[in-house]
């Protein structure tokens, strides 16, 4: 009976797992009665307001979306990254296949030997870190599905262990499999700052309005680039995307694919898009949620986001003023407070407990919250900053750079610098920078400034990208499938059109709506995408997929 | 006496006031209610704070329990309308649901969804046809309860079920494409 089955998928989707409900739940309900109602008084009792508050921002660790757009993003206010593709000679590395090993719950994790320099294997080689999760109806497994949460800087293995629930479905029938890219995490990795140095790092102002604030920005970009190549030389110059390309190829040489099945969102766009153009046979099935174009310079990168980022803002303020329920817009027009609140907190941060909300860290929340799913926490936010309460927004910001309750960083930085500086070679002339000024202000008055000189970093780093930036194409590639969001602020429809006609064959999934990345903001894309993963049935070229939400 | 008897004996002595008696009436509703509200809202500790709360909101309104009807079916529809508030508050007019355009005739040998899109499915219903759905096919609460928790006909219940048993096919997807040009 087909209903049978419906049962037993709800009963699996629903299962709100052990130790649930709270055995004592019943003892505390009839307490919280009697506390409401302390006599036999059985008048409607106003004491009681309700369940209690939680705090405004929910940060919950469940937060896919959350998390990937987070990673998007960091990158997005230290640097703008494209890409490279070196023409390195291509080194098949033989398919030894991984030893793997349990390493809790149902994961295995193994390490994947691969060249630090695949033009020279002279300097030796380093070490990348994997993890999977075999696939739950072996009998019809297909394969490994890599997933690349992107960043760069992320690492995948952090990512599987926490998310490999979003995709229950495709791990059926494919091992899930995650890996730290080189640079990152537990694969020979770069890391330069302490804790404490990345909270003063991620402080110091981007919007640099005055010579003084220059030379601050020059002197703690300089200071994490002397760091690095203090700790990190020898590998600085390999983590190139090229090279991450490579190594992903090995990682499937490895798992006993013959060819690649992969989901990269963000930046892991350009990882796939670089990996099907060295290895255009060797491609399966990719999915890029949230494209990057490898043919941008540098300074439209910035103006494509600033664009997009301020179109967000203003759906979120228009929303905003047509509301009764946004706190923020109740003293006046919440775009012209909100401008206010930004130049006051860049002027004169706002203490939080032992930390401090400046205007790049509200920018950084900023930023989180025009996720439509967390609008009302952003109104709440800055409703409380404007009050003098700048918990909230740090919240936000925190979420934008990965950092946890206890002070560490789930995503490093110096791994994103590393990562993008080789990728892409940018002008270090400041007056270059300087004349971005006025068409990133036209775009956006906040996030143009904050996003203008964030390049400048990169050419202060001790290497220097080779590449140039150009189109990708993947010729003799199979199909690959691209999800653009009409209003996705951190990785521009256009640039998903961009790329769209750049790649021989590649079908363009459109999802209508703001927010970043598509798969996990419309239930049409995801099962779309999971139909072309496991089936290789790709949707009709044109197809648009609403929103889950209206937003 | 009936268990039926049993009840209502209950739900008088918890009408005028016996607290002992309403805790009888809803102890063995805490796991299906507070299944139900992990369903609606899939978060573990609001769903115990719906319950809580419905459980302090049919304490104020026992007098509300029409005669002779049972306990159940009436309380898991306040925690139904619970947390209806709850993802109002959270959601905000988000919840509001977007234009699934009309479902294609579903192929009745398709697969149903699975996992986490049958949850995302299930979380795009109408709240009316969610708890429907939760209760009838998740909590195997019989259509006539489910049509008194929800305060309407079984009929009614019936055509809610129906028209929202072809959201939950992957059809759906195809459903909600539209083609451009």
């Amino acid at each position: 009976m087909a209903e049978e089955t419906l049962r037993r998928n709800l009963y699996e989707a629903f299962d709100p797992g052990p130790g649930f409900p709270n055995p004592l739940l019943l003892s505390r309900t009839m307490a919280a009665l009697e506390a409401a109602e302390p006599a036999a008084d059985r008048r409607p009792s106003r004491g009681r307001s309700g369940s209690p508050r939680r705090g405004i921002v929910s940060l919950s660790p469940a937060d896919t979306t959350g998390r990937l757009v987070a990673a998007a993003l960091v990158l997005l206010l230290l640097l703008a990254s494209a890409g490279a593709v070196l023409l390195i000679q291509h080194y098949l590395l033989s398919p030894t296949p991984a030893r793997w090993s349990g390493c809790g719950g149902s994961f295995q994790c193994a390490s994947i030997t691969v060249p630090l320099d695949y033009s020279n294997r002279s300097p030796g080689s380093i070490e990348i870190a994997t993890i999977r999760k075999p696939a739950t109806d072996s009998s019809h497994r297909i394969g490994s599905l890599i997933l690349d949460p992107g960043g760069p800087g992320i690492s995948g293995i952090d990512y599987l262990r926490q998310d490999s629930v979003s995709y229950e479905s495709l791990n059926k029938r494919f091992d899930l499999v995650g890996f730290d890219q080189r640079g990152v995490g537990r694969s020979a990795s770069v890391r330069c700052l302490t804790n404490a140095q990345i909270d003063a790092l991620i402080q110091v102002d981007t919007v640099l309005d005055d010579p003084r604030e220059k030379q601050i920005y020059i002197e703690a970009s300089t200071s994490m680039a002397q760091a690095c190549e203090q700790t990190s030389a020898r590998l600085l110059p390999f983590v190139d995307t090229a090279s991450a390309a490579r190594d992903l190829d090995a990682i499937r040489a490895a798992l006993g694919d013959s060819k690649l099945t992969y989901l990269g969102f963000g930046y892991g766009s350009f990882l796939g898009e670089t990996y099907a153009h060295l290895f255009p046979t060797h491609v399966r099935a990719l999915v890029f949620d949230g494209v990057a174009d490898p043919a941008l310079g540098v300074g439209d990168e910035l103006l494509g986001r600033a664009m997009g980022f301020e179109a967000n803002l203003q759906a979120f303020l228009a929303d905003c003023r047509s509301i009764a329920v946004c706190a923020f817009g109740q003293a006046g027009d919440p775009g012209p407070r909100l401008a206010g609140l930004i130049q006051k907190l860049d002027q004169s941060p706002l203490p939080v407990g032992p930390r401090s909300l400046g205007g790049r860290l509200a920018i950084a929340g900023l930023i989180v919250g025009l996720d439509p799913r967390r609008w009302r926490d952003l109104d709440g936010a800055l409703n409380d900053a404007a009050n003098g309460d700048g918990q909230a927004l740090l919240a936000l910001a925190d979420v934008a750079y990965g950092r946890r309750a206890d002070g560490s960083y789930l995503y490093l930085p110096e791994a994103q610098t590393a990562i993008t500086c080789v990728d892409q070679a940018v002008p270090s002339d400041l007056a270059f920078y300087d004349q971005l000024g006025p068409a990133l202000v036209k775009a956006s008055p906040i996030f143009g400034p904050a996003f203008q000189y964030a390049p400048l970093d990169c050419s202060l780093w001790p290497v220097k990208s080779k590449r140039t930036a150009g189109a990708l194409t993947a010729t003799g590639a199979p199909p690959i499938l691209l999800l653009g969001g009409t209003q996705d602020p951190s990785w521009p429809y256009a640039w998903a059109q961009a790329v769209n006609s750049q790649l021989a064959r590649s079908v363009l999934l459109t999802r209508n709506g703001y927010g970043f990345l598509s798969y996990f903001r419309s239930l049409c894309v995801s099962l779309a995408v999971n139909a072309y993963l496991t089936q290789l049935a790709l949707p009709p070229a044109g197809t648009v997929c609403a929103s889950d939400y209206p937003a | 006496m009936t268990s039926g008897d049993r009840e209502q004996a209950l739900i008088a002595r918890a009408k005028a006031g016996d607290r002992s008696a309403y805790e009888r009436l809803l102890e063995p509703t805490v796991r299906p209610a507070t299944r139900l509200a992990f369903a609606m809202l899939h978060d573990r500790s609001e769903a115990e704070d719906v319950f809580q709360e419905s459980a302090l909101k049919a304490w104020r309104h026992m007098r509300s329990l029409r005669p002779g009807s049972p306990f159940q079916p009436w309380f898991m529809g306040i925690v139904a309308n619970q947390c209806r508030e709850v993802r109002r508050g959270r959601w905000w007019r988000l919840i509001r649901v977007p234009d699934v355009a009309a479902p294609e005739p579903a192929d009745e040998t398709a697969a149903w969804l699975e996992g986490e899109e049958l949850l995302r499915a299930v979380g795009l219903l109408p709240h009316d046809q969610r708890v429907a759905v939760i209760l009838h096919f998740h909590l195997d609460m019989p259509l006539s309860d489910v049509a008194l928790a929800l305060g309407i006909t079984q009929a009614g219940v019936k055509t809610r079920i129906n028209r929202t048993l072809k959201r939950l096919r992957p059809a759906i997807g195809a459903a909600e494409v539209k083609i451009d040009g």
